[in-house]
C-alpha cells in the first residue's frame, strides 16, 4: 500500500524521527528506507541492531498515533491510474485485495483518507499475522481465507520485501518501483512497470496465462 | 443520530442483559439503532430482543453478512420495529466498514478481541466510541482511556459508572450529543450568529412590509419565501440554545436554500390548487383586496415557517426513503 497506491513512506518516517525524538534519537532518512523500506525488519530488529533499550511497543504506539494525525493532517492522494485500475478491476468482476505489513488501524486511516477503501473486497494487516513481508504469511492467509489458488493471483509490489514472498508462493509478481525502492533487487518478477497506470485488463489476463502454461 | 450498538459476552449475567434492555429501551426512542448479529451472546441479541418487547415504535439498521442468512428471521413478530437489513461483503477487515461508517457513534458493552477491532476501526473512521463501564470485557479495559478523554463531562461519567438506568441513558445520550457535535459542527461563531439574528430581522421587516402594503401576486410568492427563511433561522436558534453549536454552511447556506425551494413548492401547488379549483385566475384578482392578500400571505408564511424548521426531517425522511428502496431493489 505505501508506495504502491500512496505515497505515506516520509509521513511515517517523520512519525517514527518525531517518536524518536522524544527519547532524544537521532532517525535518520537512510537507517528507515533501508530497515523498513528494502529489508522489511522493522522496528524491533532495528532497536537490537542499534542497542536502543526502548520498550518497542511504545514506540510503535506513539508513532501509530503521531502518524495518523500527519495522515489526517495532510493533503493525500492515490497514485495516478489507481482510481482508474481499480475502477476497470471492480467492473470487471476480479478481487482486489490488499497485503499491508502496516496496523490495521493505520491502513483504514490512509484508504480512508484517499477514498479507497471500498474497493477491496479482502485487507490482510500486519494484525492478522505474526510474521511480516518478505515472509510469505500474508500471502498464505489471503490464499487461504479467500480459498483462491496462487495461479488465479496476481500481485502487485513495489518493493523487495513484497516481491520475494510472492514470488515464493509462485503468485505472478509485477513490481512498480516508486522513487524510494528503484535500486531493490526485482530480477526474477514476472514484469516491472514504471506506473500502475500501465496495467490493464489485457495484460493481466497475459500473465495469468502464461502461468497456466 | 444513528447509533450502533455492539458487544459481547461470556455468561451473560443478568447486570449484562440489563445495560442492553436500558440502552435498548432509552436509545431507541428518538435514534437509530444499528445492529448485526444474531448470536445469543451479543449486545446486539439482547438489545433487538428488548425492542422486540417495548411497544414503542423503532428503527434499526441491522447489517449482515452476504455469505450468512438473515439475522433475526426466526422472530417472526417485529410490527414495532422499523428493520432495514443492509447487506456486508469481504472479510471482517473489509466488511465492518460500511456499518461503523453508516454510524454516528458506537455504544460498546462488554465484548471481547472482535470488538477492540470495531474500536479501531471507529477510531479510524473518525467515529466516537461510548464504552460501557463495569459491562465487562473490551468495554471495561476501554473505560479509563474514554475517561481520560472526557474529563470535563465529569457528571455524566459518574452517571455511567452508577448505573441507573434514566439517569446513565441520559448522560449517553448527552456524550452522544456533544460527540457528535464535536465532529460535526465547529464551534459557534460569533460573527455567524450575528449573521443569523440580521438575516431573521430583515427577512422579518420586509415581510412584515408586504404583510402590511403587498398586493400582487410576485409580493405573495416572496412573502413565503422570508418566512422559510425565519424558520430556517429559528432552527438554528433552537439548536444553538440546544446543542451549543452550530454548523455554519448548513445554517446560513444549504438549509435556506432547501427551505426556499420547498417553501416556493409549496407556494407554487397552492396557486396552481387555486386555479385548477377555480378554473380562472380569480384568486389573484381578489388579491386587490387587502384583507384578502393579508389571509393568503399570512397562510402561505405558515407553510414557509413550516418548510425552514422542518427542512432537516424532510431532508431525512426523503433520504431514508431512497436509501430503503434502492437496499430493496
Amino acid at each position: 500500500m505505501d508506495g504502491l497506491l500512496v505515497d505515506t513512506e516520509m509521513l511515517k518516517y517523520e512519525a517514527y524521527k518525531y517518536v524518536f525524538a522524544k527519547f532524544n534519537i537521532k532517525f535518520s532518512k537512510e537507517d528507515y528506507l533501508k530497515y523498513w523500506v528494502k529489508l522489511g525488519i522493522g522496528l524491533e530488529t532495528y532497536l537490537t541492531k542499534k542497542h536502543i533499550n526502548i520498550n518497542s511497543k511504545i514506540i510503535t504506539s506513539e508513532k501509530e498515533k503521531y502518524f495518523i494525525k500527519l495522515i489526517n493532517n495532510s493533503k493525500l492522494m492515490p497514485f495516478d491510474g489507481v482510481i482508474e485500475l481499480f475502477k476497470n478491476l471492480k467492473k470487471n468482476n476480479i478481487k482486489i485485495v490488499l497485503a499491508t505489513s502496516s496496523s490495521y488501524k493505520e491502513t483504514i486511516v490512509i484508504l480512508n483518507k484517499i477514498n479507497l477503501l471500498n474497493y477491496f473486497d479482502f485487507i490482510a494487516t500486519k494484525n492478522d499475522v505474526k510474521n511480516k513481508k518478505p515472509d510469505t504469511e500474508i500471502y498464505q492467509y489471503i490464499l487461504l481465507k479467500m480459498n483462491e489458488s496462487a495461479y488465479n493471483c496476481i500481485s502487485i509490489e513495489d518493493s523487495q520485501k513484497g516481491t520475494e514472498p510472492s514470488l515464493k508462493l509462485n503468485i505472478k509478481t509485477i513490481a512498480i518501483p516508486n522513487k524510494y525502492t528503484l535500486n531493490h533487487n526485482f530480477d526474477n518478477v514476472d514484469l516491472i512497470l514504471d506506473s500502475i497506470k500501465k496495467i490493464n485488463l489485457d495484460l493481466l489476463n497475459t500473465l495469468i496465462k502464461k502461468g497456466l502454461k | 443520530m444513528k447509533i450502533l450498538i455492539a458487544g459481547s459476552c461470556n455468561d451473560c449475567v443478568e447486570t449484562y442483559i440489563q445495560f442492553c434492555n436500558d440502552i435498548a429501551t432509552e436509545l431507541s426512542k428518538k435514534n437509530e439503532i444499528i445492529l448485526g448479529s444474531d448470536r445469543k451472546t451479543t449486545a446486539d441479541f439482547f438489545v433487538f430482543e428488548q425492542l422486540i418487547k417495548q411497544k414503542l415504535k423503532s428503527k434499526v439498521t441491522i447489517f449482515y453478512h452476504e455469505m450468512k442468512d438473515k439475522p433475526y428471521s426466526s422472530f417472526n413478530n417485529f410490527y414495532n420495529i422499523d428493520v432495514t437489513y443492509k447487506k456486508i461483503k469481504g472479510n471482517w477487515n473489509v466488511a465492518r466498514v460500511p456499518q461503523i461508517s453508516y454510524s454516528d457513534i458506537i455504544i460498546i458493552i462488554g465484548g471481547s478481541s472482535k470488538t477492540r477491532k470495531i474500536i479501531q476501526l471507529a477510531e479510524s473512521l473518525g467515529k466516537k466510541v461510548i464504552p460501557i463501564p463495569t459491562s465487562g470485557g473490551v468495554a471495561d479495559e476501554y473505560w479509563n482511556e474514554f475517561k481520560n478523554q472526557n474529563k470535563e463531562y465529569e457528571t455524566d461519567l459518574e452517571n455511567l459508572e452508577n448505573w441507573n438506568m434514566a439517569k446513565s441513558t441520559k448522560s449517553i445520550q448527552n456524550l452522544c450529543k456533544k460527540h457528535t457535535n464535536k465532529s460535526k459542527y465547529k464551534n459557534i461563531n460569533f460573527i455567524s450568529v450575528i449573521l443569523i439574528g440580521l438575516i431573521s430581522i430583515i427577512s422579518f421587516y420586509f415581510w412584515n412590509n408586504l404583510l402590511l402594503q403587498g398586493k400582487s401576486q410576485l409580493e405573495l410568492i416572496i412573502m413565503p419565501l422570508l418566512a422559510s427563511l425565519i424558520g430556517v433561522n429559528l432552527y438554528a436558534i433552537f439548536n444553538i440554545i440546544e446543542t451549543k453549536s452550530l454548523d455554519i454552511i448548513e445554517a446560513l447556506l444549504l438549509r435556506p436554500i432547501a427551505a426556499f425551494s420547498l417553501a416556493f413548492i409549496v407556494v407554487i401547488l397552492y396557486l396552481v390548487g387555486g386555479l385548477s379549483i377555480n378554473g380562472n385566475l380569480d384568486i389573484f384578482t381578489k388579491l386587490a383586496e387587502s384583507g384578502n392578500f393579508q389571509r393568503i400571505g399570512l397562510s402561505l408564511s405558515l407553510f414557509g415557517v413550516f418548510s425552514g424548521l422542518m427542512i432537516e426531517q424532510s431532508i431525512k425522511f426523503i433520504k431514508n426513503k431512497i436509501s430503503k428502496f434502492i437496499d430493496n431493489e
